[in-house]
């Protein structure tokens, strides 16, 4: 109850907005008799002017020397964060790779002859169709030749050289930069 | 000045360390004093305003010119702080034993030393009673004479939030001050007569 009937004095004192005329009155008027709230008023008031009277500190003098040397410091220890980190990613790619590489050859390592031999057979296999189709190749090229005589054999490449001429300047006449004009 | 700092801010901007460091000239007291009065320690506050300066440095890029680059300073350090406080919660230590920044004085006598250190401890025992973004509005509104809408900026608060909070840590720090001087409070007042309310 009593609480009660500081509050709305309490609140002015403690508000920074202004009183209208009659309730600065009702709190003077309060103030002459209420001890809880003349002391807190001056409590304010002492309170507001010990802070409004303390100092803005400066810190202790070179602070912007600290500063870039800090900022130095922090560069620093970035760029070796970021060397380690490469580093360590560039030993697990290349520790990876070659655990990969070890679980794929080691059969190879352990028992080398049938890997050996299957090797030989892919060889031989391989050079037998290139000969077969070497050989398919020359007898259709045979028989072309002697399809025609050598005129029109020179004919019929002059035609396609021609073509061919045709097709490279019609090709750099197109792909040539426009000029743009603006 | 205004126009050498809107060069200094642009090409801050762009990564150039030289205009920061300008800039931190320009800004380094009101930083240092705002971290010291909310940590109250010389070591902490200066590594506080370091970090404050590097982490805005870092974040130029995002800085939005058309706010005042005080506030937005500011703002950096007091939620630095605030962090820093709820982290470690400081620990209580003797009124002796504090540590004070040295303030330049013309003549700097042992009394005025004795008084000057004083005068902080009195300063910090009413910034002590104070949740630390509580703290950090009453340090704005009493140093740098913010108003309401910019401490609201400052620390991401609404106006009425701004208003509730300095109400109550004005009334926390008048009981605290009651409590620290009882017998000269009172002393005071009957010396004086009637108290006048600071709202006149």
């Amino acid at each position: 109850m009593a609480k009660l009937n500081h509050l709305p004095f309490e609140d002015w004192l403690l508000s920074e907005e202004t009183l209208t005329q009659e309730e600065a009155g009702r709190l003077q008027e309060h103030l002459q008799g209420c001890e809880v709230c003349s002391m807190l008023a001056l409590a304010l008031s002492e309170v507001d002017r010990e802070l409004r009277a303390a100092p803005v500190l400066p810190p202790v003098a070179g602070f912007v020397n600290r500063w870039q040397a800090r900022l130095e410091a922090e560069r620093q220890k970035l760029h070796r964060r970021q060397t380690f980190f490469t580093m360590l990613l560039s030993i697990g790619g290349a520790m990876f790779f070659f655990a990969l590489l070890a679980i794929v050859l080691l059969p190879v390592i352990l028992s080398p002859w049938p890997v050996l031999l299957a090797l030989v057979y892919e060889l031989t296999s391989t050079f037998s169709f290139v000969s077969v189709i070497g050989e398919a190749l020359l007898t259709v090229l045979r028989a072309l030749f002697d399809l025609f005589p050598v005129t029109q054999w020179a004919a019929i490449w002059l035609a396609f050289a021609g073509l061919g001429a045709l097709w490279v300047v019609a090709l750099h006449r197109l792909t040539l930069p426009r000029r743009i004009i603006t | 000045m205004q126009d050498n700092e809107t060069v200094w801010l642009t090409r801050a901007r762009k990564g150039d360390a030289e205009a920061f460091s300008r800039l931190i000239e320009l800004y380094q007291r009101p930083v240092y004093n705002l971290c010291y009065r909310m940590l109250n320690d010389g070591g902490d506050a200066e590594d506080a305003a370091q970090e404050t300066f590097l982490r805005a440095y870092k974040s130029m890029k995002e800085y939005d010119p058309n706010r005042p680059f005080p506030t937005w300073l500011l703002s950096i350090a007091a939620h630095y702080c605030i962090d820093q406080i709820r982290k470690r919660r400081m620990a209580v230590v003797s009124m002796e034993d504090l540590p004070y920044p040295e303030i330049s004085d013309d003549a700097p006598g042992p009394e005025s030393t004795i008084s000057r250190k004083e005068e902080q401890g009195r300063v910090h025992a009413l910034l002590e009673t104070l949740n630390p973004t509580d703290r950090a509005a009453v340090v704005m509104y009493y140093w740098y004479d913010f108003s309401y809408d910019e401490i609201g900026e400052t620390l991401s608060l609404s106006l009425s939030a701004v208003k509730s909070r300095l109400h109550r840590a004005r009334l926390s720090m008048a009981q605290e001050w009651i409590n620290q001087q009882p017998r000269a409070g009172t002393a005071e007042r009957t010396r004086h007569g009637k108290a006048q309310s600071p709202a006149f």
